[in-house]
């Protein structure tokens, strides 16, 4: 799966959750942030937007990720903050 | 219910198998069974599945998602009671509740929450038990083994809740079919007599609450143990 694809998962699970809340949906904004101050979604909602992650991969590519392992931590400085920041990380799990 | 897909575990007999034969008629139910024996019915197709064999109970359940990837409801039925005092009770006894009473309904929990996150909708309903109300000598595994399944429950739909799913418990007295056969047929009074109704669960009473956890209109019911019988 390729980093624009991984995105697209991200921010289609993320509109959806914004969408059912009555909110506006972000569009194709890399920065748009998933965690910490600024963010429209609290850290469950993180949760589901990792699990539609690791199901699309396992889906398209038949690969099984973690992507919370336990080196991961959640934090405002964590590649899960933005969008960007987190298609990043999972793409470098991958290519591991 | 009508037309929804219902997985139900402990399916081959007791109140797991009314349970299927309920819903079977008008829904698509898989009934998980380690014999794989279960209720007939054209709706009905029953998966063989040892939920006390933890090393292989991910991939048995990864395999059983694949096939259903879309479940509607989920519940945690199977259970194993071995009612004997904590000194004399075998190791083997202890793991077996243990496994098929509280970790396999987490793995299914787990893999239920994943498939359901994705479709914004889901129920999971966990079978417990009277047992941890009354802490009847001889129950201390298996009643603290639903006690944890319900405090799971309760954790689980306050973390999936904003995604459409709601976990509830539900806690039924006691029933003359199954794991409680055969005492019941010795002394069903001794059992009757510990409930505030002193009857055993009906099936009847027992698909309603499960109705009422899964209608549209219950989003905001979730968290929550119902007792059956007065308890």
């Amino acid at each position: 799966m390729q980093i624009d694809e991984i995105k697209s998962v991200i921010l289609a699970a993320l509109n959806e959750i914004l969408t059912e809340r009555g909110l506006e949906a972000v569009g194709d904004k890399d920065g748009t942030q998933l965690f910490g101050e600024g963010s429209v979604i609290d850290s469950l909602d993180l949760v589901t937007i990792i699990v539609q992650i690791e199901e699309a991969i396992r889906e398209k590519d038949g690969r099984s990720i973690e992507v919370v392992d336990e080196n991961s931590v959640i934090n405002i400085d964590s590649p899960f903050r933005t969008v960007d920041s987190l298609a990043k990380m999972v793409k470098e799990k991958l290519d591991a | 219910m009508r037309d929804k897909t219902i997985l139900v575990t402990g399916a081959s007999r007791g109140i797991g198998r009314q349970i299927v034969e309920h819903y079977g008629a008008t829904n698509d139910v898989i009934g998980i069974s380690r014999s794989g024996d279960g209720v007939d019915a054209p709706r009905v197709t029953n998966v063989a599945c040892d939920l006390a064999d933890i090393d292989a109970l991910g991939d048995h359940l990864d395999d059983i998602f694949r096939r259903w990837p879309s479940i509607d409801v989920v519940i945690n039925n199977a259970a194993v009671l071995k009612s004997t005092p904590l000194a004399l009770m075998r190791d083997s006894d202890i793991l077996s509740m243990v496994h098929t009473n509280l970790v396999a309904p987490i793995f299914l929990t787990k893999r239920a929450v994943r498939a359901m996150m994705r479709q914004r909708h889901g129920h999971i309903i966990n079978i417990v038990s009277m047992s941890h109300k009354l802490c009847k000598p001889g129950d201390s595994v298996y009643a603290s083994t639903k006690a944890a399944l319900e405090v799971f429950g309760k954790i689980v739909n306050a973390e999936a809740h904003a995604a459409g799913i709601s976990v509830n418990n539900l806690a039924i007295s006691a029933s003359p079919t199954g794991m409680l056969e055969q005492i019941a047929k010795e002394n069903p009074n001794k059992i009757k007599d510990l409930i505030p109704h002193g009857q055993f669960a009906e099936i009847s009473s027992i698909v309603a609450t499960i109705d009422y956890f899964c209608y549209p209109e219950s989003t905001d019911v979730g968290g929550q143990t119902i007792f059956l019988g007065g308890i």
